[in-house]
């Protein structure tokens, strides 16, 4: 884990020293749009476009990372999926929670065919069951 | 129950408090809070720190002892009580004053809720405040006048 640590490291003196110039092989379409975005004033420049799209990747990424090495040394304490898309569903007020069976059946089925499932896929998918529910009772 | 549009890809914050802070300084944090850090990390969501909080349960971040504790604690973001933070949660503790009270709520949980309201409004998608006291920080919520950022902000009782 002395990698995490380097990146949390790293992480932590973000925005503690000047801007330098580094070299990266780009998508020339990515770049095309990251200017066409500073153009629509919808960012300030390409670099702080770029840097801060890096920061949040890489906090995102430290955060899974540090979950993982959490549930490495305490398996019992990962959530199961079907929670995680329950709190989803909580925190954006979606017609979801009030089917928390629902939620957890098609987890179960999709467990049962032996196919992974993330807990926004698997939100996308209660609410796509709920919607073609009320078109039929329609 | 009608709800939200959904919309694939809304960043999941979730706001420490004090409770919350303590339980992952222990390095092993309750169901709820991990589920909540679950849901951040899937959706690409901040964990928030307000600077309030630190000082309530006199915390030091720098300690390398419980930085090595847990690197969950590491990778949140602080959230300053600027001044603009600091006018807002004086709205807030005025608006939900009660009867007796002169303001509503203590200075901690009203920067813990405007630290929420900033990290929607700055980063989009929702906030869910993880804390012990989910009737004080509910009453300094529900005073927000913002009512688009106010109902994406959602109390998770620990």
């Amino acid at each position: 884990m002395a990698e995490l640590d380097d990146l949390l490291d790293a992480l932590d003196r973000v925005g503690t020293g000047p801007g330098r110039p580094v070299s990266a092989h780009l998508d020339p379409a990515l770049t095309d749009a990251a200017r066409a975005a500073v153009a629509l004033g919808l960012a300030e420049s390409v670099s702080a476009l770029t840097g801060a799209a890096l920061h949040a990747e890489l906090r995102r990424l430290a955060l899974r990372s540090a979950l993982d090495d959490h549930y490495a040394r305490h398996p019992a304490d990962k959530p199961p999926v079907a929670e995680v898309a329950y709190f989803l569903a909580t925190a954006r007020r979606l017609p979801a929670v009030d089917r928390p069976n629902l939620l957890t059946a098609l987890y179960d089925m999709t467990e049962a065919l032996g196919a992974g499932i993330d807990p926004e896929t698997l939100l996308v998918a209660t609410v796509g069951h709920l919607t073609i529910g009320q078109g039929s009772a329609a | 129950m009608k709800g939200r549009p959904l919309r694939r890809g809304e960043p999941a914050h979730v706001v420490v408090d004090n409770e919350a802070l303590g339980q992952l300084g222990t390095g092993r944090p309750a169901r709820p809070l991990l589920v909540a850090l679950e849901a951040a990390a899937a959706t690409g969501g901040r964990v928030v720190l307000p600077t309030c909080v630190i000082v309530e349960r006199d915390h030091n971040r720098t300690d390398p002892g419980a930085a090595a504790a847990n690197r969950v604690l590491r990778n949140a973001s602080a959230d300053a009580l600027t001044s603009a933070r600091a006018e807002e949660a004086v709205t807030l503790r005025r608006r939900s004053r009660g009867r007796r009270s002169r303001v509503g709520g203590s200075v901690v949980d009203a920067h813990v809720v405007v630290a929420a309201l900033g990290a929607v409004r700055q980063f989009g998608g929702t906030a869910t405040i993880a804390t012990s006291d989910p009737g004080d920080i509910t009453r300094l919520l529900d005073a927000a006048v913002d009512i688009a950022v106010r109902t994406s902000v959602t109390v998770q009782s620990l």
